[in-house]
């Protein structure tokens, strides 16, 4: 059999006009990662720590791990991407744990599955500690420049053959990799100073930067974000590599001088004492937490903006792009909410050693004259000094259509993006995806099996999902109302739901890993332990839910059906119940032999009644292997906060389950790649089209292809049943 | 004659020859010559296509119109068939428009119900419900429903940016309404499903009460042998007839008395038993002019005994026998009011009603055609399942609905089919789940997830939400996947 390996290189906007990788003169890694943002700096650990030498190539090595807009990391649904982050060994969660300056639960007083953490960041730590994280992880290169091309070449049909007989030039390695398809794939970029380095796997994460247009006013000049230059060359290289590019825009606030806010008027938003951690590894924080602080626009800041609409390059026509109808600039919300009579702000500080402030709520990108006019008029800020301005930008970004549910590109092998070029907005999104390209570039090379996500599993899985799906027509945000398995996925969790993953990629070390083990065993004995013991209506028991309201027991209950009573919780029960067990925590596992002796504590505790003793005496110090099974009456908050919602949410969770298996069936039904829509009796043009534009991988994702009809999907089945795939 | 498919345009060319052109175009008739395979002609006739998408099925659709008579009728078939065509199997149009997208679920069983309807009322709402009438009203409720998830959602998912709080109080009204939107549809489930699937009633009694006499009277005609001697009829007699356009199986049966061992008379009395447990609706037929009605208590309550299973409650059993059997819908009928002396009709009648509480009774009389309206009144109601709430209903309707004076609905906008009112009492189940999850002090995630359940479950009847087991329904209705 013979190979044809094609080098395609044609650089038009280079004099020397290469055709071919110059063999020779390269530098050769496992990866290549563009982009240092959120979703590079996580694509990159992922992959180097996995034993894959990386180059991460970068526009400028001093914004690494840059949170270009507000500072501040979490949030509903965010907070959930970064805990489903940190289960599964991505870096995010534990850089902002180490440089927060602010911790607080949103959503506190709802219920425990839309209850999310935000941290409030200091802009320079984050960066500082983010390149610290990749300067210090063996196999990661950092190395700047700008990327002006993909190189790709191109291999036929029988390539996979030959490449398992080892006749590729590259040997046995790189072989297995193009594996499934023949077409394009992946081999290196050139640099804009003629550099060329090649590479199994490229990483694209180069956010707004893509063509970037930015807007102040009527003035307009390239710009990835304010500072920094765009990337064009990339742009044309992945077009002319097929790609289908659309334009979205995006906006930020202003940046005031802290020393000219009068905070004194306005109302402090202050953290949540002590501060809960992103990080499951994370030991509790001692930090000097930083307030923000609430105000609002007025009519009067309502009249500048609507005197300069004719200045604004939003409502000039100027700017082309969609931007998030969930994150309007001021002047959108002034003009499509004329009935509200103000808007909050929150200020929010950038950090410990600056007095720059982010007004949060103000994104803009009206004149700056406008933009200092209208903060003028608002409480608190008549003498404020703006030492930025707030801009907008208008960036290209890719279909994610185009991409596979590992975030590789369909039409080039080993081409993975992640991050804002596939439509995304928010550091969160950005970061998860950058994760799963990594690690799905790290299994590819690596031969082994790829990582999906599903809708029942986690947050990520909602959105590669949905952009992969569905794609998206303005900067896609995740929200937990897009998730159908909500009540399962909970910041809670997460570890419970990915760590293994993370451990299955080789991101979760035995560490780590063992801690979750002890955990996980933890809350299942728990939850099996709080069925066993009984509680008895005893005169003492009665007296003390008497005093706390919470309604005496009649008769003798189960600990679970107990903490199923509205009001009643794990800490308020093992509060009264045992408190000189509580000093030890959470420094560490419980000592179950201290505490397992029930005897005592039914002794100490009259009602208290194992439900398991009276029968089965021998439950004591002979039998250690049980006992020490026993769990103490004060498991740490954590695994509290897991077991309580199991319990009193527990209708409503096996619901989700059930219907989460129902979903996991029609995800189970796989349709093959090599599957000829067209052939399909029956089906519209309409439909082939979608198909073939998504070509989903199951029964379930061509569901929820948008206009695809349940008659469709029959056809669909039907067909497949009769060829024989189902 | 019609053909569908991809390969209908050429089976039509290959058979039909029309007069002045050559070029056939969509959407016209042209008429012509029909010829055979070895080129005989067979009939003069038009034919028309009907080009895909825009036809029924959705594919390229050819008819064939001939003469009536048999025999040119099968020379045209053999010759169709041909040319390449097979015979449709039975609903196979409809499936094919349902797999093509041209119908939803509800419209594709609407099709079915239109062809099996045996009355006008039947007729019309298979009718409505292929036009739509019937999802419009699902559509309706889950618009509220949406309506409310959506702002709970905004406020699970902003909770810092949006207008505040959705006031628990509103929505505890919102869904109220929904609730009340759901069981509105809900009662119109025995009526929908009687209008569709026909009840059976039989006429039961004593020897000589005039239980033929009935059934020649609602039959409007001299079906039964009628004389004045006990014990004429011997075997079941069932005949098909309409009350107010209810398709009902009437069963004449022998009357129930020892037989003194007349073998025939014997097996008669057996088969009225076997028939009264068929029957969803009894009529119980008493002589009026009797002075005592001690021994048809007795009967009545030895039918019960061996033909109600007990503790069940809820339909009459229906024709397809398919469901699972409910309780009997009984009306005690006192015939013979023509015997009765005028003065002494009132007390009697007093007497009957009290005697056979908590039975409705009805006068009759089966020879002068007398109170029989009434009795198909009662019929119809006791079938529908309407007897419990007669007067309550609209007063109940109208609390939900907000339209005191409710108007009759449209039969097509009933409740017919059991997957229907199995989702509907799915969705309000869930509305339930989250009004009381609302009343504990539950978070409004729950809510959340209890909204979307029921969304999802009124999606399954308007066939907008796609789940394997709705998958999997289609699949046993239309015997795909052989």
């Amino acid at each position: 059999m013979l190979i044809i390996v094609v080098m395609i290189a044609v650089d038009r906007a280079r004099k020397d006009n290469i055709k071919c990788v110059p063999r020779g003169t390269m530098e050769r890694y496992d990866v290549i990662v563009i982009g240092a943002g959120h979703a590079g700096c996580e694509a990159a650990l992922a992959t180097a720590r996995t034993g894959l030498s990386t180059l991460v190539l970068t526009m400028n090595l001093d914004t690494i791990g840059q949170m270009s807009c507000n500072p501040a990391i979490g949030g509903i649904a965010k907070g959930h991407l970064v805990k489903e982050i940190d289960a599964l060994g991505g870096e995010m969660a534990k850089a902002i744990d180490s440089t927060a300056v602010q911790f607080r639960t949103l959503n506190a007083s709802k219920g425990p599955a839309v209850r999310s953490t935000r941290a409030q960041a200091d802009r320079t730590l984050y960066r500082l500690r983010m390149r610290q994280a990749l300067e210090s992880t063996k196999n990661l290169h950092l190395r700047q420049g700008v990327v002006e091309k993909i190189l790709v070449k191109e291999t036929i049909k029988d390539g996979w053959m030959a490449v398992k007989a080892g006749w590729m030039e590259g040997g046995a390695k790189t072989a297995g990799r193009q594996a499934s398809e023949a077409g394009w794939l992946a081999d290196g970029v050139i640099l804009n100073t003629g550099e060329v380095f090649s590479a199994s796997a490229i990483i694209i994460t180069t956010g707004t930067f893509l063509n970037g247009l930015m807007h102040i006013g009527t003035t307009s000049f390239p710009g990835g974000r304010a500072g920094d230059m765009p990337s064009r060359g990339l742009s044309d290289s992945l077009k002319e590599l097929g790609f289908r590019l659309g334009r979205l825009k995006t906006g930020t606030c202003p940046r005031l001088d802290a020393r000219t806010i009068d905070f004194s008027r306005l109302e402090a938003q202050y953290g949540d004492e002590p501060p809960k951690p992103f990080s499951f590894s994370t030991p509790p924080l001692k930090i000097r937490q930083l307030p923000c602080h609430i105000t609002y626009t007025n009519s009067a800041t309502h009249a500048v903006i609507a005197d300069n609409l004719g200045r604004s390059p939003l409502f000039s026509g100027k700017i082309q792009g969609i931007g998030p109808r969930y994150c309007p600039s001021i002047e959108d919300k002034v003009v499509k909410f004329p009935q509200r009579t103000r808007h909050q702000v929150f200020l929010e500080p950038e950090g410990y050693n600056t007095f720059e402030v982010y007004p949060n709520g103000l994104s803009t990108s009206l004149p700056v004259d406008v933009q200092v006019k209208f903060l003028r008029t608002i409480e608190g800020l008549e003498d404020v000094e703006v030492l930025r301005p707030g801009y907008a930008v208008e960036y290209d970004f890719v279909d994610p259509m185009g991409l596979r549910a590992t975030l590789e590109t369909k039409s080039v092998n080993g081409l993975f993006f992640a991050g804002q070029i596939n439509g995304t907005s928010g550091y969160e999104e950005a970061a998860s995806q950058g994760l799963m390209a990594g690690i799905n570039a790290s299994l590819k090379l690596r031969e082994k099996p790829l990582l999906i996500l599903d809708r029942s599993k986690a947050y990520i899985g909602v959105m590669i999902d949905d952009l992969v799906t569905k794609g998206t027509k303005e900067p896609y945000r995740l929200f937990t109302s897009r998730a159908e398995y909500r009540l399962l996925l909970r910041e809670d969790n997460a570890e419970m739901r990915l760590r293994e993953e993370g451990k299955r990629v080789g991101l979760v070390n035995d560490s780590v890993y063992g801690d979750f083990l002890n955990k996980k065993e933890l809350l299942e004995n728990t939850l099996k332990w709080l069925h066993t013991i009984r509680l008895n209506p005893t005169e003492r028991l009665n007296i003390l839910l008497r005093d706390a309201g919470k309604g005496e027991i009649r008769k003798s209950v189960t600990m679970r059906e107990f903490l199923r009573r509205p009001g009643v919780d794990f800490s308020w029960f093992s509060g009264f119940l045992n408190p000189s067990k509580m000093a030890g925590w959470p420094s560490g596992p419980p000592n179950w032999a201290e505490t397992a002796d029930l005897s005592a504590v039914d002794i100490e505790f009259p009602f208290i009644q194992p439900s398991s003793m009276a029968n089965q005496p021998s439950l004591t110090a002979n039998q250690p292997a049980l006992t020490a099974n026993q769990p103490s009456l004060t498991v740490p908050e954590d695994i509290a906060l897991m077991v309580e919602t199991e319990i009193k949410y527990e209708g409503y969770i096996k619901r989700q389950i059930e219907e989460a298996n129902r979903f996991r069936r029609s995800e189970g039904l796989r349709i093959p790649g090599e599957i000829s829509y067209g052939d399909i009796p029956g089906l519209s043009k309409e439909v082939i089209e979608k198909f073939n534009s998504v070509r989903p991988g199951s029964i379930g994702q061509a569901g929820r292809i948008p206009g695809v009809t349940p008659a469709a999907i029959s056809m669909l089945m039907i067909y497949l049943k009769k060829t024989g795939f189902f | 004659m019609r053909i569908s498919g991809p390969g209908a345009l050429d089976v039509g060319k290959s058979l039909f020859t029309p007069k002045t052109t050559v070029e056939i175009k969509p959407r016209r008739l042209y008429y012509g010559r029909i010829k055979g395979l070895s080129g005989d002609d067979i009939d003069a006739g038009c034919m028309v296509w009907m080009k895909a998408p825009h036809s029924y099925t959705g594919e390229d659709i050819i008819e064939l119109h001939c003469h009536g008579g048999t025999l040119v009728l099968k020379k045209v078939l053999e010759a169709v068939l041909g040319a390449g065509a097979r015979s449709a199997e039975p609903g196979e149009f409809s499936k094919r428009a349902f797999l093509n997208g041209k119908l939803d679920l509800n419209q594709a069983e609407a099709v079915c119900d239109i062809i099996r309807a045996k009355t006008d009322a039947a007729l019309t709402a298979a009718r409505g419900r292929l036009e739509g009438l019937f999802s419009k009203k699902i559509n309706a409720v889950k618009e509220t429903i949406a309506e409310l998830l959506s702002r709970v959602e905004a406020e699970l998912d902003f909770p810092e940016e949006g207008d505040g709080p959705f006031l628990l109080k509103e929505l505890m009204e919102g869904l109220d309404r929904a609730r009340g939107g759901i069981e509105k549809l809900l009662l119109t489930y025995g009526e929908g499903r009687m209008l569709r699937e026909g009840v059976k009633v039989a006429i039961l009694g004593k020897p000589n009460a005039g239980k033929s006499s009935l059934l020649n009277v609602l039959l409007k005609e001299e079906r039964a042998i009628v004389t004045p001697l006990p014990g004429t009829t011997r075997d079941v007699i069932e005949e098909a007839v309409s009350i107010k356009g209810m398709p009902v199986r009437l069963m004449d049966t022998a009357g129930l008395r020892d037989t003194g061992g007349d073998p025939v008379e014997s097996i008669g009395v057996e088969r009225a038993r076997l028939g009264a447990r068929d029957a969803g609706v009894w009529l119980f037929v008493v002589d009026s002019s009797a002075k005592d009605f001690s021994d048809d208590l007795e009967l009545l309550d030895s039918l019960l005994k061996a033909g109600q299973p007990t503790g069940l409650a809820g339909q009459p059993a229906v024709l397809d026998g398919h469901e699972p059997e409910g309780c009997k819908k009984i009306i005690v009928v006192a015939n013979k009011t023509d015997l009765l002396k005028t003065p002494a009709a009132a007390i009697s009648e007093e007497k009957i009603k009290t005697f056979f509480s908590p039975y409705p009774v009805v006068l009759i009389s089966a020879l002068k055609e007398d109170g029989i309206e009434a009795l198909e009144e009662r019929i119809y109601e006791e079938a529908c399942g309407r007897s419990g709430q007669p007067a309550g209903l609209d007063g109940q309707l109208g609390g939900l609905a907000g339209a005191g004076n409710s108007v009759e609905p449209h039969p097509g906008e009933l409740v017919a089919s059991v997957r229907e009112k199995d989702s509907l009492d799915k969705a309000l189940e869930g509305i339930g789940r989250a009004l009381s999850a609302l009343k504990e002090g539950l978070p409004k995630e729950f809510t959340a997830a209890d909204l979307r359940w029921s969304l999802d479950r009124l999606g399954e009847i308007t066939g907008t939400v796609t789940t394997e087991d709705i998958l999997d329904r289609i699949f046993s209705r239309f015997c795909i996947g052989k």
